[in-house]
Formats: C-alpha cells, sequence, structure tokens
C-alpha cells in the first residue's frame, strides 16, 4: 500500500495532536495498514508522554518563597547592623492596646495575641510582645521600662549604656551586645539569655553583685528563693520563637507556659491539682494553632482534662 | 538561582504527584529548607542542586507515607517500595532527558521545545524561526532519533 511509507515526523505530528487532517487520514490508514510499525508508534508515543514538562509559574513561587524567608533575612541583616539584640519577657497583667504619650513619657502597649514593633528615637528596635508594655521617657530612649515580653535591637552607642529594667527590679545592661532576657510577673522566674557578646545582669535590691554572661550562658534568678543560676544553653535556645509566630517551651513546667498561652489567647489557666503545674513539656506550636489543639497535643504525653468555665471565662486543668 | 531549580523540581514532583497544588508545596518547602540550611552547605552549585533534589525526595516520601497511615493501608511495605523505586525512576529520566537535550544542536533543541513544550506546529515553528518547514521537519527527526536511542530504557 502507498501509505506504508510514513515519517517520524509525522507520527510525531499526530502525537503531539498538531497534525492537519490530510496527516491525520495518513497516519490512521497507516496504523490500519500491514505497514504498520507498532513499535515505533508506542516509541514516538512514548517519547512524546515522556518529555512532558509543566510550566509552573515560578515567578509566583519566588514572591511566595521570599515572602516566607523575608524575616530572616530581616534580622540576619539586622544582627550585623545592630550592636545588641535583647529580649525582655515579663509577666503582665491585663494591657490594653495603645500608644499613650504623657508628657515625656511614652508608654507602647499590645493587647492579647498582639504584636507590635517600634524604632526609639536612637535607632534601635522593639518588638512587643502579647500583652506587654513598654515605657520610657523621650528624652532617653536607652533607659527602658519593661512588663510582658519584647525583643530588643540595640543600636551601638558606647557613650550612653542602653538598659532594660524589670518590675521586679532586675536591670539589663547591654555592654555592646546581642542577648535575651526572660522575666515573668507572673512567674517567679527571670531568665536573661546571651546570644553573642557580654551583658551585665544587676539588681539594686535582689541580689548584690552583678553577673556578667558570655555566649550562650543564661542566668536566671528566682524571686521565691532569690537564687541566682547561671547555666550553658544550647544554640536551638537563642531562637526567638515568639517573633517567628511560635509558642516554643523546652522542658517547661505547665505553669510556666500557662502564661505564655494566657499571654496569646487571652485566658487565665487554673490547674486543679499540683502535679500537672509542675509537670514538664516540651514543644513548640504556631501561634495560630487553636488551644484545645495544645491541649490535645500536650495531653499525648501526660495525660489530663481541661474544660473552659463559661462564668469565669478561664480554663480549668485537671 | 530560584527560577533554575524550580522548574526541574516542579516537574518532577509533578510527574509523581501529579497534582499542581501539593507539586507547588513541596517544592516551596524544599527552597524554604534549602534557606535554613544555607550556610551548612558548600555554595558549589552542585552540592544546592542535590540538597534540593534530596530534600524533595524525602519530602515526596514523607508525604506518602502520611497519606498512606491515614487511609491505613494494609500492605504498606510494598506501597512504600514501589514510591522509592519511581521516585528514583523518575529522577534518572529527568536527569536523561536534560543529558539527551545537551547533546543536541542548540537550535535542535529550540525547535523539538517549541514543538513539544509550546504546542507549535511545524508550519508555526517555521514562521516563527524563519527556517523552512522542511528544516523544522529536519531538526524534529534529528531529535526524536536522539530520543528513541536515548529514552530505550524507559519505554
Amino acid at each position: 500500500m502507498e501509505h506504508s511509507k510514513i515519517t517520524e515526523t509525522e507520527l510525531w505530528e499526530y502525537v503531539s495532536k498538531k497534525a492537519d487532517d490530510t496527516t491525520i487520514r495518513k497516519v490512521e490508514e497507516w496504523m490500519d495498514s500491514t505497514g504498520f510499525d507498532e513499535a515505533l508508534f508506542t516509541k514516538i508515543t512514548s517519547i512524546y508522554e515522556l518529555t512532558s514538562a509543566q510550566d509552573p509559574s515560578v515567578e509566583k513561587a519566588k514572591k511566595r518563597f521570599f515572602k516566607t524567608v523575608e524575616p530572616k533575612t530581616v534580622i540576619w541583616k539586622d544582627m550585623l547592623k545592630y550592636a545588641a539584640i535583647l529580649v525582655f519577657i515579663l509577666g503582665g497583667t491585663y494591657l490594653y492596646n495603645r500608644v499613650s504619650s504623657t508628657k515625656n513619657q511614652t508608654i507602647v502597649q499590645t493587647t492579647f495575641g498582639e504584636q507590635k514593633s517600634i524604632t526609639l528615637g536612637d535607632g534601635s528596635k522593639v518588638w512587643l510582645n502579647a500583652a506587654s508594655s513598654l515605657s520610657y521617657s523621650t528624652e532617653s530612649p536607652r533607659t527602658l521600662f519593661l512588663e510582658g515580653e519584647a525583643f530588643f535591637e540595640v543600636a551601638k552607642d558606647s557613650l550612653r549604656p542602653f538598659t532594660v529594667t524589670t518590675p521586679d527590679d532586675i536591670t539589663v545592661k547591654a555592654l555592646g551586645t546581642s542577648f535575651n532576657v526572660k522575666s515573668y510577673l507572673e512567674s517567679p522566674i527571670t531568665a536573661t539569655k546571651l546570644l553573642t557578646g557580654k551583658v551585665e545582669v544587676s539588681s539594686k535590691s535582689q541580689f548584690i553583685e552583678s553577673v556578667i554572661l558570655f555566649p550562650n550562658e543564661k542566668v536566671s534568678f528566682n524571686k521565691n528563693t532569690k537564687k541566682l543560676l547561671k547555666s550553658k544553653m544550647d544554640a536551638d535556645a537563642s531562637n526567638i520563637a515568639w517573633k517567628e509566630g511560635k509558642i516554643q517551651f523546652e522542658n517547661t513546667s505547665f505553669q510556666e507556659i500557662a502564661i505564655d498561652l494566657k499571654a496569646h489567647f487571652g485566658k487565665q489557666i487554673r490547674f486543679k491539682n499540683e502535679a500537672i503545674a509542675t509537670t514538664k513539656f516540651t514543644g513548640a506550636f504556631d501561634v495560630s494553632t487553636p488551644i484545645e489543639e495544645i491541649f490535645e497535643i500536650l495531653k499525648i504525653s501526660k495525660g489530663f482534662t481541661y474544660e473552659l468555665n463559661r462564668e469565669t471565662n478561664e480554663w480549668m486543668i485537671k | 538561582m530560584f527560577d533554575r531549580h524550580y522548574t526541574r523540581l516542579y516537574n518532577y514532583a509533578f510527574k509523581i504527584l501529579k497534582e499542581t497544588d501539593l507539586s507547588e508545596e513541596l517544592v516551596q518547602e524544599t527552597f524554604i529548607k534549602l534557606w535554613e540550611n544555607f550556610e551548612n552547605i558548600k555554595e558549589s552549585d552542585r552540592s544546592i542542586a542535590s540538597f534540593l533534589i534530596t530534600t524533595l525526595k524525602n519530602k515526596i516520601i514523607d508525604d506518602h507515607r502520611k497519606k498512606q497511615t491515614r487511609t491505613k493501608h494494609t500492605n504498606l511495605y510494598a506501597l512504600q517500595t514501589t514510591i522509592e523505586t519511581q521516585i528514583d525512576k523518575e529522577w534518572e529520566l529527568v536527569e536523561r532527558i536534560e543529558t539527551i537535550y545537551t547533546t543536541l544542536e542548540l537550535k535542535t533543541t529550540e525547535i523539538f521545545k517549541l514543538s513539544r513544550d509550546k504546542g507549535l506546529t511545524y508550519k508555526e515553528i517555521s514562521e516563527q524561526t524563519g527556517i523552512s518547514v522542511k528544516t523544522v521537519e529536519l531538526h524534529i527527526s534529528k531529535a526524536l532519533t536522539a530520543f528513541k536511542k536515548g529514552l530505550k530504557d524507559f519505554f
């Protein structure tokens, strides 16, 4: 038959559905004829299938990617730019979300589940976590008072010290360094973690000798026992989890975790028995995780029940 | 760098997963993991490429396992073996096709891709590139010969 003469390019046209009617007829007649080479036809079809390529929206994916990783870029750059990074975490009472200036005193506050960033007059940056309050006098933006939790990137200025004082009268002084301070008002513990450089932790009333920290060291002060404890920390602990939108705790008592959860979800958590309150947990959650889900996950390692008291609007744990 | 690796990884993921959203998601996560580990990876392009593909392969396997656990397949092991073989086989194919393209003349690759990826007819290719339909067919024919030879293990 005449149709036995078929070229691979015609087959390719046919397989890729770009052939005109003449070619289609020609190929189909060939397929019905004795000259049909099935192996060849299969090969060309396979080539067509194997070389298939999607045309994904690279631009869209790229935008999404850079949006996700951007916070890290900024932190990285700032780490180089600024001399010091410090974080204060203090337990706060119920706070309203407002920025107010009375005379020369500036107060920046956040409510439950809210975060804010502020640039101080000297160029230092502050990220304020949920249920927190930061106050300072406009004339001396390097002398701060904090209740709650905040992350500081301190602009270098060797002539003017940068200090942050907590309600339990502990002062952390940046000595051209980056560091992380954690102190809860509702919790007996105030902890300072040093990332790089050097900090001095002192108190006029709580303890006599000040403590100097070196990189990857932390010091915690217990208000009840008046004990100071200095220890090493692992590199992971230097993550400022809340700033990355996470609630993170490592080998932390449920009582302590409850303070964080309250700051994020705005509801008091009460414990019916001491045993569960002192049980220690390790975990990390996205701040968007519902509190019930966090409870469910914690329950896996240590059983307890939780219930929302509608009258008092408090979580009861037992 | 992103553009170069993205399409390649996405195409690979799509071949296995056959789902656009899931492929996008896993490739996205792969890049984020690269970002997080950037300091630990030697900055030669080779190690970035291999980090990316290893991460993506693991993500595909993880995702597959998660789904299996969810649907509680009985013959877990057999299915896992299948995806693991498939994963390597598909990657081999990706690399093989790339190699074949590099052995072709640039013009041949360009014309073949206009046909395969852009879905143009010979006539349209001829108009776009300013060469005759006969020559277009010649390039296509050359490419097909190379693919027939190069892909014979995959037929």
